[in-house]
């Protein structure tokens, strides 16, 4: 119910907020009737209703409690509080000053600067919704690129529906207001479409299977699916209807026009009902995929290191582009149609090479950190289940391993562990390999023991690629990328802490050690003169040599 | 209508099932799953986004049900909730949390974590 009346809320509050600036820029820019004049408050007065309405579901979501839904002191309280109802307040607030400066605009004598006034602060009220969406956990740039979002849909959507709105009597003039807003509208629209396409990437990366495995990415989806239609319905009125409408404007009927606007509008609506689930649902860069629902994904890692992929991508590509020739040329339905396929053959080629096998779990992310208790707890685990097939060192070289019906493979090479995902490894503890003899662990080991399996192949995997480590740290010598487990320390003074809080910081040089045998070592290590040769790592771009001091 | 039908199946296949996460829990201490040789004094709780203190709980079971004589919930930093803890015996401990995130969404979670009891002093 709740979440029900949240998205009603967002949905008319970003109506209102689009159209309300919207129809004050174009005020500004040429005469528009009494459209602002009649339906300016209407607007005004939705768009706080909508606001108010927001404030009350994200009230009563913040306290758990539904009865705070009807609380004006909760409300208030939530308002005073937290960032968000800030937020919601201030938005209001520009809302009111805003609506009603071009109300004042509307009956007065005109005053472009009264309806500029009036406009910036509706376009103020709208751009205030960016702090507190899915854009404000990116950071600043992405606040700006949501903002350029909405005030350039908010430009276009206010434009279209001046021309819907028109009255009978002006109606004549549908075509030169047409020819005049289509000459804008084009490059709002690509500025909307361009700075919506940079935030779905920014919200989706790197997780880009969330497009298809999530409530936010259905919505995208059916965004992209109504965008498409506005664009579809823009540009047939643009480069057919209008001309035609023009070349027979004596006798011309507005009437068609008019009915192919308010298509568009109605669409621009419905996209903004899209909009709206997007801001109610978690990004899909964000959540966790716990059940992805293809049986293949696409991976670059994965599959460009093998044989032949290159090839079956460089001929899928030769199709596409002559598909697209094809298509170019515009020789009629036969050579139309071989283009299409062509280009369909090529990108389904393209998309083959590229495909590797997945299972349920595939984009299922590790609940238990890589750190040093679950490598331990793992080492356990795969000694007690795993050794036996899979060997001590995870080669496939186990006691048991003959008698199976396909020998385990190799956990330890790259090639092999690329091809898979963390989640993939998971998957099969979970559900087992039949074919190869692999038993389910789903009622042995429990998930978070399946996770600690994980991170101690990972950890052994790591090791093994260690082994081309050298003494010195070179430039230009191929690196194993190692990551240390992470652990946590208490000092006996009482100061805690994990060795992460480092990362990123400043080298640190782990010493292992036991005592007392540890301790005539401990004690040469500190009288030791220390000079690490750096190798012009992020913290250090020149490479130079360092002294470094040893405290016991 | 078979085509929307279609349509409609395929956004509906596209509705997976998926966990709600907009803030997420970072670190915390004592760490999830963690087996203490002593019993923790305070317990920390950080997230990769700012927190709202006033709008958040935290809740802990332990072997005798729920404890009773938590401090007051802090935030010594934005992304960071912090509450002092009472004298906790040995035992499983687990740890209820429900955050609302800075841009007004919740999310709720839960770890766990143990204390054993001190070694004998030799």
């Amino acid at each position: 119910m709740i979440e029900l009346l949240g998205g009603l809320a967002r949905w008319l509050g970003l109506g209102c907020g689009l159209l309300l600036p919207g129809l004050g820029v174009w005020a500004v820019l040429g005469p528009t009737e009494t459209s602002l004049r009649r339906c300016g408050g209407l607007l005004t007065v939705a768009g706080t209703l909508a606001l108010v309405l927001l404030l009350a579901t994200q009230t009563a979501a913040a306290t758990g409690r539904s009865a705070d839904l009807w609380q004006v002191a909760a409300w208030l309280a939530y308002a005073e509080d937290t960032h968000a109802g800030r937020a919601l307040g201030w938005r209001l607030l520009a809302l009111l000053a805003g609506g009603g400066l071009l109300q004042l605009a509307a009956r007065l004598p005109p005053g472009r600067n009264l309806l500029l006034a009036g406009s910036l602060l509706a376009l103020l009220s709208l751009c205030g919704a960016v702090l507190s969406g899915h854009a404000a956990s990116l950071g600043g740039p992405w606040l700006a690129v949501h903002a350029l979002h909405l005030a350039t849909a908010s430009l276009w959507l206010g434009g279209l529906f001046l021309l819907c709105a028109l009255p009978v009597e002006a109606r004549h003039t549908l075509p030169e207001r047409l020819q005049r807003f289509s000459g804008l509208a084009l490059p709002l629209m690509g500025l909307t479409l361009a700075s919506g396409l940079t935030l779905a990437y920014g919200l989706l990366a790197p997780q880009f299977a969330g497009l298809v495995a999530s409530v936010w990415g259905a919505w995208l989806l059916l965004k992209l699916l109504l965008v498409a239609g506005v664009l579809g319905i823009a540009a047939r009125l643009r480069w057919s209807a209008l001309p035609r409408l023009r070349r027979a404007q004596d006798r011309a009927d507005a009437t068609p026009l008019l009915r192919q606007l308010r298509l568009e509008f109605a669409l621009a609506l419905a996209l903004l009902g899209a909009a709206a689930g997007l801001g109610l649902s978690p990004p899909g860069g964000h959540i966790e995929i716990s059940q992805w629902p293809w049986p293949f994904r696409f991976t670059l890692d994965g599959t460009l290191p093998e044989p032949g992929t290159l090839g079956t991508l460089t001929t899928g590509g030769a199709l596409l582009i002559l598909g697209i020739a094809a298509l170019a040329r515009r020789g009629g339905l036969a050579l139309t149609r071989t283009g299409g396929a062509l280009g369909a053959l090529g990108t389904a080629v393209m998309l083959y090479a590229l495909a590797v096998p997945a299972s349920p779990d595939t984009y299922r992310r590790p609940s238990i950190t890589f750190d040093a208790l679950s490598i331990a707890n793992g080492a356990a685990h795969y000694a007690a289940h795993c050794v036996a097939c899979h060997g001590a060192q995870g080669r496939g070289d186990g006691p048991l391993a003959a008698g199976l019906p396909r020998r385990p493979v190799d956990l330890l090479t790259e090639p092999h562990t690329a091809r898979h995902t963390a989640g993939d490894f998971y998957h099969w503890l979970l559900a087992g390999i039949p074919e190869s003899g692999m038993p389910a662990f789903a009622q042995t080991l429990d998930e978070d023991a399946r996770w600690d399996v994980i991170n101690f192949l990972h950890a052994l995997n790591r090791g093994y690629e260690a082994r081309i480590l050298q003494p010195r740290v070179m430039p230009g010598q191929p690196q194993a990328r190692l990551v240390a487990p992470d652990f946590s320390w208490r000092t006996r003074d009482g100061q805690a802490g994990w060795l992460t809080d480092w990362r990123g910081s400043r080298s640190v040089l782990l010493v292992f050690y036991r005592l007392p045998a540890s301790a005539a070592r401990l004690a040469a290590l500190s009288r030791a003169d220390w000079v690490a040769s750096t190798a012009g790592g992020a913290g250090d771009p020149a490479g130079r040599a360092v002294r470094h001091q040893f405290a016991v | 209508m078979p085509k929307i039908a279609l349509l409609l199946a395929f956004f509906c296949s596209l509705a997976t099932p998926e966990c709600f996460a907009h803030a997420r829990l970072s670190r915390a201490e004592p760490a999830a799953r963690s087996t203490l040789n002593a019993a923790p004094t305070r317990l920390r709780l950080s997230f990769n986004e700012a927190v709202e203190a006033k709008y958040s709980s935290v809740e802990l079971r332990g072997p005798s049900g729920l404890v009773s004589g938590l401090g007051p919930l802090s935030a010594p930093e934005e992304r960071t909730l912090e509450l002092a803890l009472p004298p906790l015996p040995a035992g499983r401990y687990d740890v209820h949390y429900r955050v609302l995130s800075a841009d007004g969404h919740v999310i709720e979670a839960d770890y766990r974590f143990s204390v054993q009891d001190a070694p004998a002093a030799q």
